[in-house]
Order: structure tokens, then sequence, then C-alpha cells
């Protein structure tokens, strides 16, 4: 009886129990066992059965042989890239671990540009996440290495991640992985991208109409134009919203055409004595059904706003901003400046704004952030702070710095939270020189004894992760001078900054 | 040379995690009056609420705390702040050690000699006739509750395990009557076999392996005085009678270089056990040194996995002795640099067999390894050598795609343990590198 066998009988033995299990299996299944089992033959059954299930199990475990395989799987080719240094793998295992997940773009970013792979050991972390978080999946496929890359193939589940979509998924895939084609194609050849979308586009279901049409932002010009405006005849509003929107960033549209024709009749300049000269901007009375079309509805959708105000701001946001200056001499920034003499000022502020976004005008959005800050009223404020993220969006890192660093110099707008809002708001790793304006601004946010609530939260949640890490010598020597009122605060924004310090110097040497 | 000590492995040495927390907010330059180092003591004084600074200080050949601050925990916020501000950069001097410092370090080292004089010394015996007695009288419980044993056993065979219900109190019932003959080790086994009722489709066959085991111990401790002192040893060990630290410290040590090849934390009912294995670097030996310590009370324990020193261990005794005591350390600890190992599985498992032969009721065999790979087989994790043998891992191990991704699936050192069916890897050296897996 070969040994399984007989270990499986004495389980079996064991579980009927050997009062009714009969006769014991008590024969010899190795040749070799013979006079140890004779010796336990004679014993009451239930210690014979004890007896020789821990021989069975004993002479199985002592003399196992470990099968074999036929092939060894293709080892990983040689490492393309230095591995980072231990000091640098470990700040990765401590962002991995939740200290600073903040900090894992800034981490992957450095890596990248080092020239250098990511440690080995967090492959499988960084891969999963690449597999979870879509924004940041380009940046952690493409500082893989050759090692990491080697790992993605032997996971089914992350063979995809590094896989490019085939023009074959448009038809079989799933939605989103219809959508990755989509948004590869914009990049690579629109047009093969738009009659993709055209092909199909009476059977697909509404969601996916308006997801397929958001797709065309990506190198979107006139050659969309035609199929955006058939798309203002879809049934789903949502739809019809998201070509309006699109068709808004080309000037040269029948769209703008449009809007500018409706925009005209309520904009008069009259000039007034001595050269000067009045602006007057009214509301459009009626509503029609191109309107409607147009993605101009009849009632408002933003509250304060009257219908026929929102009316004004969506006719503002869709017309070419050319209009400004050659309508009235000055453009849409300096318009933003003569507010208060306008009848509709909240619609033209909304409006601008909306136009700054999505007309994708980064000087715009730069003087709406500015004044923002500055001058406008808390109820305009409130009104088109919604926007802010996209505004912010619009702004190159040098922008953003040029629009903000002169708000900073301003001492006496701390109290407004505005500052604070944008300065959240510019993600971008900001330069040395730009931290270094911030610093008189960081004194004072920890100065006061009335603590402004959501500056401390960004003192420690937003701001030490973008400020330059070579600014924190000057910082320490700066703060230690002083006894600042929210030392907490303090400290935990130098901890994440001293962090960031050292994995900068890791990864850049 | 950089510093072993990594912020990761510094926090682990946290008691509880506000004092990690409170530790990180202390790892600021700017909360300290001074700070200094040398090659073994770091110090520095950190402005607390009271009018003097405290007096922080970090002896680093253990590492060893001290801190004048009135906090109960140990190490405090500050010995955790001092270091993870200096440990983690490479030891460089900086600053005279101040008198404070100096004196400390003096009668620490006057301490350690004393340690030492005492560990050679014979343990004295109070009152020799007592201890007899009381030892006789523990003998007696113990032997009344194994025949109890004996009968509970015969009772779940002859009844068959198809009639104990998967809730059944019978086990638990059995383990309380053996925790009150004062044999602990015997009634965890009991437990064991309970959690075997549950354990998948082959239950009945584990829990025969398990309740064969049992018996077997039994058997030997009725004819104890039959065996070898080493066995001997072993079924006291296994049913819970261990010896006194200072006992086994009498016993005879053995020097060595020995490398920290990996270390589980384990917790049980509030109950934490730090299993650290060493290998011999010459004689390829291998000790477990095992510490108990309350959850919430800190790790004394300052071992460090990728480490190798200098000391005397002294075994406990068995008939295949691995669990030992640090007797004394002669160095400092360095990196290790070289894996040590069998030199393929077939060598491997045979060592295996023989340790059982010397030791059967051994549930977990240190088992180090060369030149093997990391390979997924039939969706599963094993290691595979040259031979093209290979070795299953736990299906419960959760670092296969960590190990799979440092190896590039080529060959590598690695130690785990080897429960007779799976490896379970606590470390691996793979291009010259040492990874622990906790």
């Amino acid at each position: 009886m070969p040994l399984p066998e007989w270990t499986d009988q004495l389980a079996a033995s064991a579980m009927l129990g050997t009062e009714r299990a009969g006769q014991l299996p008590l024969t010899d299944p190795a040749a070799s066992l013979g006079p140890i089992i004779a010796s336990i033959a004679a014993a009451p059954a239930e210690d014979a059965l004890l007896s020789a299930a821990a021989i069975a199990t004993l002479y199985t475990k002592a003399g196992q042989l470990a099968p074999t395989i036929t092939a060894l799987p293709p080892a990983a080719p040689p490492l393309d890239k230095p591995p980072v240094s231990a000091t640098s793998s470990q700040h990765l295992a401590l962002i991995l671990n939740g200290h600073y997940p903040e900090v894992l773009p800034e981490y992957l970013d450095l890596l990248a540009a080092s020239g250098r792979s990511p440690p080995a050991r967090h492959l499988p972390a960084l891969l999963a996440i690449a597999l979870q978080k879509e924004h940041l999946r380009p940046r952690i496929v493409s500082t893989l290495g050759s090692r990491g890359r080697w790992l993605t193939a032997q996971n089914p589940e992350w063979a995809n991640l590094t896989a490019l979509p085939e023009i074959e998924h448009y038809h079989t895939g799933t939605r989103s992985q219809r959508l990755a084609l989509l948004e590869r194609l914009r990049n690579t050849d629109p047009a093969q991208s738009r009659s993709l979308v055209a092909a199909t586009w009476s059977e697909e279901q509404p969601e996916d109409r308006a997801a397929f049409a958001r797709t065309f932002a990506t190198n979107l010009s006139m050659e969309d134009e035609s199929f955006l405006e058939s798309a203002l005849d879809d049934r789903r509003k949502e739809v019809r919203a998201v070509a309006a929107r699109l068709l808004a960033a080309l000037p040269e549209s029948r769209f703008a055409g449009r809007m500018t024709a409706r925009l005209a009749p309520l904009v008069a300049v009259n000039k007034l004595a001595f050269g000067t000269s009045k602006i007057s901007i009214s509301v459009p009375e009626s509503h029609d059904p191109s309107m409607a079309r147009d993605g101009i509805d009849a009632k408002s959708s933003r509250p304060p706003l009257g219908d026929k105000a929102a009316r004004l701001a969506i006719i503002i946001a869709a017309t070419p901003l050319s209009f400004w200056p050659a309508t009235l001499g000055l453009d849409a920034a300096a318009l933003l400046k003569r507010l208060s003499a306008l009848e509709w000022e909240e619609a033209v502020v909304l409006g601008l704004a909306t136009g700054a976004v999505w007309q994708k005008d980064a000087a715009l959005a730069a003087a709406v952030l500015q004044a923002a800050a500055l001058e406008l009223c808390e109820k305009h404020y409130r009104l088109i702070a919604p926007l802010f993220p996209e505004l912010m969006a619009l702004l190159s890192a040098a922008q953003r710095e040029a629009a903000l660093a002169p708000l900073l110099a301003t001492r006496d707008l701390f109290d407004g939270g505005a500052l604070v809002e944008l300065l959240i708001l510019a993600e971008h790793s900001w330069s040395k020189s730009f931290s270094g304006q911030f610093l008189p601004f960081l004194e004072r946010l920890a100065q006061p004894a009335t603590p402004h609530y959501a500056a401390l939260q960004a003192l420690v949640k937003s701001f030490p992760f973008h400020v330059h890490p070579g600014i924190l010598p000057t910082i320490t020597a700066r703060l230690s001078a002083s006894e600042p009122t929210h030392s907490e605060h303090l400290d935990q924004f130098l901890a994440i900054l001293h962090f960031r310090q050292t994995m900068h110097k890791e990864l850049s040497s | 040379m950089t510093s072993p000590w990594t912020a990761e492995r510094i926090l682990a040495l946290a008691p509880d995690p506000a004092s990690a927390k409170a530790g990180q907010g202390l790892a600021n330059p700017r909360k300290w009056v001074s700070l200094g180092q040398s090659d073994r003591v770091l110090w520095g004084e950190c402005q607390g609420s009271g009018a003097s600074p405290y007096q922080t200080q970090i002896d680093l050949s253990e590492p060893a705390f001290k801190c004048s601050c009135p906090s109960r925990k140990f190490p405090c916020k500050h010995g955790l702040g001092l270091f993870l501000l200096l440990g983690p950069s490479a030891p460089t001097a900086r600053g005279t050690p101040p008198e404070w410092v100096t004196k400390w370090i003096a009668s620490r080292d006057q301490k350690q000699q004393a340690k030492k004089e005492k560990a050679e010394k014979p343990p004295e015996v109070a009152d020799p006739a007592a201890q007899a007695k009381r030892a006789a009288d523990r003998v007696a419980k113990v032997m009344a509750g194994m025949e109890d044993l004996r009968t509970w056993l015969r009772d779940l065979v002859r009844n068959g395990f198809a009639s104990v219900p998967a809730d059944s109190r019978t086990f638990e019932q059995c383990a309380a009557r053996l925790i009150d003959a004062q044999a602990p080790g015997a009634a965890r086994m009991v437990r064991e076999l309970a959690a075997l009722r549950s354990a998948g489709e082959e239950w009945p066959s584990r829990m025969l392996e398990q309740a064969a085991s049992l018996f077997l111990l039994l058997e030997a401790f009725g004819r104890l005085n039959d065996l070898p002192a080493g066995t001997q040893a072993d079924v006291r060990t296994l049913l819970g009678l261990s010896l006194r630290e200072d006992e086994v410290l009498a016993g005879e040590s053995f020097r060595e270089h020995w490398m920290v090849l990996g270390q589980k934390i384990e917790e049980e009912d509030r109950l934490r056990t730090i299993r650290t294995w060493l290998l011999g670097q010459a004689s390829g030996r291998a000790a477990l040194l095992l510490e108990f310590s309350y959850t919430g009370q800190p790790l004394k324990s300052t071992l460090i996995p990728g480490l190798r020193f200098d000391a005397d261990l002294v075994f406990y005794p068995s008939n295949f002795p691995l669990r030992a005591l640090i007797k004394q350390r002669h160095s400092g600890s360095v990196p290790l640099d070289a894996g040590a190992g069998h030199p393929d599985i077939d060598s491997a498992l045979h060592a295996y067999g023989t340790a059982l032969a010397r030791h059967p009721w051994l549930e977990r065999c240190p088992m180090p390894l060369q030149q093997v790979s990391i390979v997924r087989h039939h969706n599963r994790w094993a290691i595979c050598d040259n031979a093209r043998r290979v070795l299953p891992l736990s299906p419960r191990y959760p670092h296969g795609w960590e190990l799979l991704a440092l190896s590039g699936g080529a060959p590598i050192s690695l130690f785990g343990e080897f429960d007779g069916r799976f490896i379970s890897p606590f470390s691996i050296i793979s291009e010259g590198a040492f990874h622990a897996f906790a």
C-alpha cells in the first residue's frame, strides 16, 4: 500500500472512531516500517491508531522529496537603469506606508528625472496603485524600468498597464478601454478618432456619447466643427452641453458666430464728454429654440442669477474673447476692472470667468484669479469660486507664480482667505524664488492669536508639499528667531518639508 | 558605512502610536537646545514644559535609552525624537560628550561587567530542600494532568472525529484542565487541535497528525527517564516546564558571528512574541531568540535583521537545540555581507529529516538556502533550485510578488521557516543586498 493511501486510511479510521472502524490498517506501507508497526499492533486500538499516525506523519515528513518542474521561467533582463539608493528606497517605503502619501507624484517625477530604477521591492505596491489610480498610472508606467516591465508581464492583472490600447478595443472593449483608446488617438491621430466615434455614434448610450465627445477636447480643431455642430441636435442635454462647450473654444465655428450675433446687440458704448465713455451691457429679453440648441437654457441653473442674467452669462462665455477689444476697445481682463459701472455685473463676471475656462485663455484666467483676491466683492467671489480649479489648471507654473506673487506682497489680503485658496490650488512644485516670496506670508500665518482655520489646515495639508525644499534652512532660521503662535502646525509643516528635502537630495545626487 | 537605523526601524521601537507620533514631532532641530553625537552615543537637551531642558541620551551599542523626563513610557518621545533626528545619518562625531553623558556610559559599562561576572557564577539556590519539594509537587500535578489528557485523547479517537461538532467545548475544557495541571505547553497543543477542526477539507488528516503528536508526547512523558537528556528537556519544554533564564545561562556558551536573518512579531491575547532567527556565520548553526512583552510595553529587542554581531550564546538544553539566550556580546552590530545555507532543496530537506529524527515535535524548522529562485508554479509561489526541484511557499505568505520583483527570477539566498509542508521566507539576499520580510 502506498504511504499516502495508508495515511488516508488512518484518517478515515480516526473519523469513524476505533469503536466502529473495525480492523485497523496496520500493514507496512514502506517495507521498512515492519518492526515498528509490529511493536504497536498489540496495544489498545486507540493507542495503536495514534501511534500509527505518528509513525506515518514523521516518516512522510522526514522522507519527503521535492518534486521537479520541467523548466524555469526566463529571468529578468539586466537593469537598464541603476537602482535608487537604499535611503531613497526607504523614502518610497514611507510614502507607500501612508506617512506622506501626497508626496508620491513628486517622488515619481524626481525618479523619472534621475534616470534611475524604482526600488524593486516596491514595484508590486506601485503597480497596485497604477491599477487603482488612473491619474498616477502614466507616471508609474513611465518610471518602471526593465525590471518593472518584466514584472508586469508575470501578472496578467498588470500586463494591461503597459499594453497600448488597440483599435479593436473600440468595438470589443469595455467603456474604459474604449475611452483609453480614443484618448490615445486624439493625441496621435485626431481624424481617426473622430471617424471611429462618428461611425457608431447613433448606436451609443447617451452617457457614452457624452464621454466620447469629451475626448475631443484634446487637439480640438476646426476639423471637428461639423461633427460637434451636428451633436448640438442630440436628444440628450448632457451631450449638447459638451458639444457647446467645445465649440466655444473654436472662434471660427458657426456656433461662435451665432453667439457673437447674440451678444452684439446687447453691448453698447456711449461716448460721454471729455473723451470718456460709458459701457452698457443688457440681457437677452426673449428665448427661442435656437438658443436652447446652443445650450442657452430658458431657466437659470445658476442661482442667484435670474433667468435672463444666466442667459447673458452663457452668451458671454461662448462668444470669442476677441469680441471685446473689437467692440469696446478694451479686452476682457480690462472689462473686469470696470464691473462696478455695469448693470448686470454678476452675469458679466461669471460669463468672463467661464469664457476663460471654455476658451482656454490663460491671460484672462490669471486676471480673473487676481481680481478674485484683490477686487471682487464677496458676492462675485462666491459666484466664480467653483471655477478656480479649472482656471488655475489653465496656467503654467510660471504663469501661476507671476499671477500670485503680487498677491503675496499685498499685506492686507490675508483675512479674505482667497489667497490661501489660490495657493492651495497652485499644486505645482513652487520655484525657489516664489517660495521665498511666500515666506513673509507664512510668518504672518503663524502669528495671529485667532487662528484662520483654512490657512492652518493648508499649512500642514497643502503648502509643505508645494514649497521648494531648498528654502528649508531659511525658513528654519527665520522662524526660530520668533516664537510663533501655531508652532504645532509649523512643526508639522517643517517635518514634511524636511522629508521632501532629503528625498530631493537623495534622488538628485 | 550607512547607519542601520532607518526611520522605520526607529519608529518600530515606539511603545505605542502616540509616542511614535510625538517622537516624530520632536525630530526637529528647533526643539533641541543642544545636540551631539559620537560613534557610540547620541545626546541632546530638549526644551520641555519644565524650567530646565530634559537630558536625553542613547547608547547605540544596543541601543539603550535614558532621559531625565518624567514619562513612564519607554523609550520616551524625547528618546525617539533624538534617535529619528540623528540616528538615520551616518555616525559622525559632533561635539564633546558632556559629563552627564560620559557618566551614564561609564555606569553602563560597569553594570555590563557586573552582569557578566554574575552570569559566570553558578546560580545560588536559596533553600534547596524547599525548591526540590516545589519541583516534585509540580511534577505530580503535571503527571495527573497527563493521565487526564490520555483518557481524553483515547475517547476522542474511540468515538471518532466525526462525533465532535465544529463548535465543541471539549477542546477548551481539556486545555483548561491542562492549565490547572501546570502544563501550558500541552494546553496550547490541544487548542491548536481545536483550530484544525476548521482547517478546510483536509481537517481529519491534519487533526490526526496533531493528535498523534500529542500522543507521542504522552508516550515520551510516560518513560521520561529512559530518554536521552536532550529529549527529556524537549518533553519538559513542550509541556511548559521551562527553565529560568539564569539556569540556562549557567550552561555552556557558544561564540560565533551571528547573522540576524529573520524576525517576526506575533501578537496573541495582548502578549507579543518576537521570534528572531540567527545563523552562525562559520558554523551554520541556527538559533532562535524569543522575547515576550505585553501590548503597549516597549520591545527591548534591538536585534535588527541584516546585521551581524559577535556574541556568546547559550542554548536551551534540547536534543536539537534552537532556542538560545545571548550571554554576552563582544561587538556592536555590522551589516552582514554574505548569505549562507544549503546548496539545494534536497540537502535542506535532508537536514530537516535529520532534525525531525532528533526532535519529532519540531514545528518550525529554520531553513537557510542558497541559489534558489522564486517561481510561480500552478498559480502558487514556490522556490526552485538549480536541479529544478521546487518547495512551495505557504499559501498565506503575503510577499510573493515582492520576492519575485527583488530577485527578477534570478537565484538568491533565502532564509525561511519550514513547517514540513511549506516554507515561509523571512529574508533574502539578492544582488548582494539584504531584504527582510516581517
